[in-house]
């Protein structure tokens, strides 16, 4: 507990607050509309440009952003209306952004402690800059799903029946994909760019198993975002285990823990016994 | 209430082609059926007409102005549409009630949320439709009539001027096939909607339509008025 007298670990605590809330918002985004795949791919492509970033010995975080832009760039397209099944594409898309992170990895001169940095995240070195960045993805992320909620909400629907009300869906949806990017690239340093996608996901999933409202489950994937990133923080200090991976498993719990007591599994189950 | 026409119109989808040169007028108020086999391309109609397939070749009108890029959004605003099926995942967070509002969603516009109005007419049309008991339950797991009454109330809470109707009885029982069919008979006397019902089902086709529409492998087998209709069948 003394740690949390240290400037260093009061920084991580701010990230993991700030990672945690962008994270969980994007993830009922990703989870609801079942594109996982497409995020796992973004989370590749933005730390495959972090690793050019460090190449070319510019900034990362900018090379991050551009890839996880140019992977929804391509990969929007192809989930809509591709000749491809999108599965395939979008495999081929994951496939070939992990292929280039590790061939960058394999090219880096030097320096090769800021990439596996990068991979495994290193929330306990956060920066002032990397709070910015955090505060900045976070408020826009807010504003969005605030001033679209409505439009959002028809677009998780369903997207063919958004358009019929006359909603511009494929702008929603290409903006959902960019924020996305946003979030996971600005997330990247702290988490790690293996790891990443499972602070989008795990949160989102498990408040998908707790209610049937979608602002609650804005607010509870928040939460859970939140409590991953600071329990994880926790156990990474008390027992001296990478934080990253920690803020994962700990995720990975509550997930198992929202299926385990999950109220719309205790209704499946009372439905199938007749009892509902 | 708007006219639509459909000039030599050949609609698809990626590699397929359903509809071959078709060329249709429907007038403003008109109640139309349309039926056919499955397969006949009827469903892929109805999306030419709210532009969710894509129109390959020939041009569709709504009233004198093409839909297009930059009219669709506009022309689907004031097109009420029910579609055949719809599966959705039965844990998603959408209520019911969601699924209603989300029809005037594209009407009210960006910035904007349902008002005093649009409760109103939410509260007037559900009463109508029987769904007040279903609207805070999620709409995944309502059964397939239930969910198709709340899709009608969906399509009518945008007021629409056009009505595109897609197989709304199947899953429907008796009683509220009954009810539904006086519903749309009323709505379209009182506000002279411009309907087109899609169906299998010739009975609820000649319940409720003055022109009906034979279609089959995505072309016109006959096209006139209900009474040539049950001519033409008795004669065959």
């Amino acid at each position: 507990m003394e740690l949390i007298g240290f400037r260093f670990f009061q920084m991580a605590l701010i990230s993991a607050l700030l990672a945690g809330i962008a994270c969980g918002i994007a993830g009922v985004w990703i989870v609801t509309m079942r594109i996982s795949f497409i995020g796992v791919a973004i989370s590749h492509a933005a730390f495959a440009g972090a690793l050019l970033g460090l190449i070319l010995g510019k900034s990362p975080v900018f090379f991050a952003f551009l890839f996880s832009f140019l992977a929804c760039a391509v990969l929007g397209p192809l989930s809509d209306k591709g000749q491809i099944h999108p599965d395939t594409s979008i495999g081929i898309i994951f496939s070939s952004t992990l292929g280039l992170a590790f061939l960058f990895m394999g090219i880096l001169p030097e320096a090769k402690s800021q990439a596996l940095n990068l991979l495994w995240g290193s929330i306990l070195t956060t920066t002032l800059k990397d709070i910015t960045l955090l505060i900045i993805t976070l408020i826009l992320i807010t504003i969005f799903t605030i001033l679209f909620f409505k439009e959002i909400q028809s677009v998780i629907f369903n997207r063919d029946m958004a358009k019929a009300s006359g909603i511009s869906a494929t702008i929603f949806f290409y903006l959902i994909l960019f924020l996305t990017g946003m979030t996971i690239s600005a997330t990247l340093k702290s988490v790690g760019g293996l790891l990443v996608f499972a602070l989008v996901v795990n949160p989102a999933a498990s408040a998908y198993q707790i209610t049937y409202c979608l602002k609650k489950m804005y607010i509870l994937s928040s939460l859970f975002g939140v409590l991953s990133g600071w329990c994880g923080l926790f156990f990474s200090a008390q027992f001296n285990l990478p934080a990253g991976a920690s803020i994962v498993i700990v995720s990975t719990f509550i997930f198992i823990f929202s299926v385990l007591f999950s109220p719309k599994r205790v209704r499946d189950v009372e439905e199938q016994k007749g009892l509902f | 209430m708007k006219k639509i026409k459909l000039d030599s119109i050949s609609v698809g989808y990626l590699t397929e082609t359903v509809i071959k040169n078709l060329s249709l007028e429907i007038e403003e108020g008109e109640f139309v059926g349309i039926f056919g086999p499955n397969g006949a391309g009827k469903t892929t109609l109805l999306c030419a007409i709210n532009g969710l397939a894509i129109v390959k070749k020939g041009r569709v009108f709504i009233d004198s102005e093409e839909l297009n890029i930059f009219s669709e959004n506009r022309f689907r605003r004031i097109i009420g549409y029910v579609p055949q099926h719809f599966n959705v995942d039965p844990k998603l967070p959408v209520l019911a009630e969601d699924v209603v509002y989300m029809g005037c969603y594209g009407k009210i516009g960006l910035f904007k949320f349902p008002g005093k109005k649009e409760n109103q007419l939410a509260y007037k049309i559900s009463t109508l439709l029987e769904i007040e008991p279903l609207l805070k339950k999620p709409f995944g797991q309502l059964s397939g009539g239930e969910r198709k009454r709340v899709l009608i109330a969906r399509a009518l809470m945008k007021e629409p001027e056009i009505l595109l109707l897609d197989e709304i009885f199947a899953w429907l029982d008796i009683k509220m096939m009954e009810k539904v069919l006086i519903i749309l008979k009323d709505i379209h006397k009182k506000k002279h909607l411009t309907t087109i019902l899609v169906s299998h089902d010739i009975e609820t086709v000649k319940t409720l339509c003055s022109r009906i529409i034979w279609m089959e492998n995505g072309g016109l087998i006959f096209d006139g008025k209900k009474e040539a209709f049950l001519k033409k069948i008795e004669a065959e």
